[in-house]
């Protein structure tokens, strides 16, 4: 019915199958995209947290300074004016025994929180809450507390913890805006709070030590920095489980146990005389 | 509550996106790709040539313009693996199965409109590509144009 043309012998074979499209299967694919895509993405955040934990205590403290007047510093509250003062008297003490660089300040204010907790920020910038201050006894202890606080200033702590965050935060804003936002938010939110900034336990125990040598030097003895540990470790038994897997805090026990070998090391007396805590901490019954 | 909601629009919807999309572009695929190779016998007889010129022998005594289109569109699970494959580069083998249909299928309908006209010969093929939508889901326009000769009286 169609004409044969003359000449050469048009025709149309069927197309070949298999040389622009593939056969494997596409969930193949998809899984190398996603193992190769995390793998990468695990690796630079680790690499962000590391950089960003060794750059950020070499930042001036100035600038946390700066950070902590925008981010942190709330008016003072008046009638907390009286604690706060005590509470900066026991850190000057303390801080005089520490050698902090030159620059270097603390500001201690008290917190009316019940929570049994006390951290220090950017810039030097301490809180102590009303519940922990509930839970010590003698002015030494406050200032074995104060003292491990201003050790994680003064080793800037403070600053590679937050440091590690948000660049750990940069990066998931390139992944996603939202994860990243989310990350920055806690960041900074965490600086700014009473949530601990995460520090890991050779920061704590490192911490510790020089605590320890700050007491001793003030006091010439380790019992305030005991009293705090075991005070802490009976506040927590109620708290929640012991698993020290999981946290990045080493358990007050250990911490205790560790404190008490360097004493020993050290020839440090464990115990001495004990001022009782100044009488604006002491617990006042709530009317009503 | 809330949490639940939240987790589920954060991860249980996209995970539920790709789901569909895998198995419903799956199975659409392999169905056109079955319905693609039989009318691609059917239209086996209607030639499509590249060459510009009406070949040695052909006796064309008319012409006309037959032109077939296609739009696709990529589905969720493609779109969302060709995501990571801005990042790692190399061979995205999802599109290229979604491209081929696409230039099939629009020889397809190129033949079959100049069937209809009475050709069973097109020469100077070529092929034209336009992206229609956004890149949340892209679609592309994939258009095989061609002259239909007419080599017998209408």
């Amino acid at each position: 019915m169609s004409e044969e043309p003359r000449g050469p012998r048009l025709e149309n074979r069927l197309p070949a199958e298999g040389i622009n499209s593939s056969s494997e299967h596409p969930l193949k694919e998809f899984a190398w995209l996603i193992v190769a895509s995390g793998v990468t993405l695990l690796v630079l955040i680790a690499l962000a947290s590391w950089g960003a934990r060794w750059l950020a205590p070499k930042l001036p403290f100035s600038a946390e300074v700066a950070l902590a007047q925008r981010l942190v510093d709330q008016p003072a509250k008046p009638e907390h004016a009286t604690r706060s003062a005590e509470l900066q008297r026991v850190a000057d003490q303390v801080a005089a025994r520490m050698a902090l660089p030159e620059g270097m300040v603390v500001v201690v204010t008290y917190s009316d929180s019940p929570v049994v907790n006390a951290y220090a920020t950017v810039g030097g910038r301490i809180s102590v809450f009303k519940g922990l201050l509930h839970e010590l006894q003698s002015e030494e202890a406050l200032a074995a507390l104060l003292a491990h606080e201003i050790a994680h200033v003064k080793h800037r702590h403070v600053a590679a913890s937050l440091g590690r965050g948000l660049a750990v935060a940069l990066l998931l804003s390139v992944v996603s805006a939202d994860a990243g936002a989310a990350a920055a938010e806690a960041a900074l939110g965490s600086a700014a709070s009473f949530t601990m900034l995460g520090y890991s336990r050779e920061q704590e125990a490192q911490a510790d030590e020089e605590a320890s040598q700050a007491v001793v030097a003030l006091h010439g003895h380790t019992g305030g920095l005991i009293e705090l540990f075991t005070r802490l470790g009976q506040a927590s038994q109620s708290a929640g489980p012991k698993l020290e897997a999981l946290n990045s805090h080493p358990l007050t026990e250990a911490r205790l146990a560790a404190v008490q070998a360097r004493a020993r090391e050290q020839r440090w007396p464990t115990s001495g005389a004990l001022t009782p805590l100044p009488e604006v901490f002491k617990k006042v019954a709530k009317p009503g | 509550m809330e949490y639940y909601l939240s987790a589920f629009f954060n991860f249980g919807l996209p995970i539920l996106l790709l789901a569909v999309g895998y198995f419903v572009g799956r199975a659409l695929e392999a169905r056109h790709y079955a319905s693609i190779r039989q009318r691609e016998r059917e239209l086996q007889r209607v030639l499509a040539l590249s060459t510009r010129y009406v070949p040695e022998g052909v006796n064309a005594l008319g012409s006309l313009v037959v032109s077939g289109s296609v739009v696709v569109s990529s589905d969720y699970f493609k779109t969302f693996v060709a995501g990571f494959r801005t990042l790692f580069g190399g061979r995205f083998r999802g599109y290229e199965t979604l491209l081929e249909r696409a230039r099939r299928e629009a020889v397809l309908r190129m033949k079959l409109q100049a069937r209809r006209n009475g050709s069973s010969l097109v020469i100077g093929v070529r092929f034209h590509t336009t992206q229609v939508a956004g890149s949340q889901t892209p679609s592309v326009e994939v258009m095989a144009y061609g002259t239909a000769l007419r080599t017998k009286p209408p």
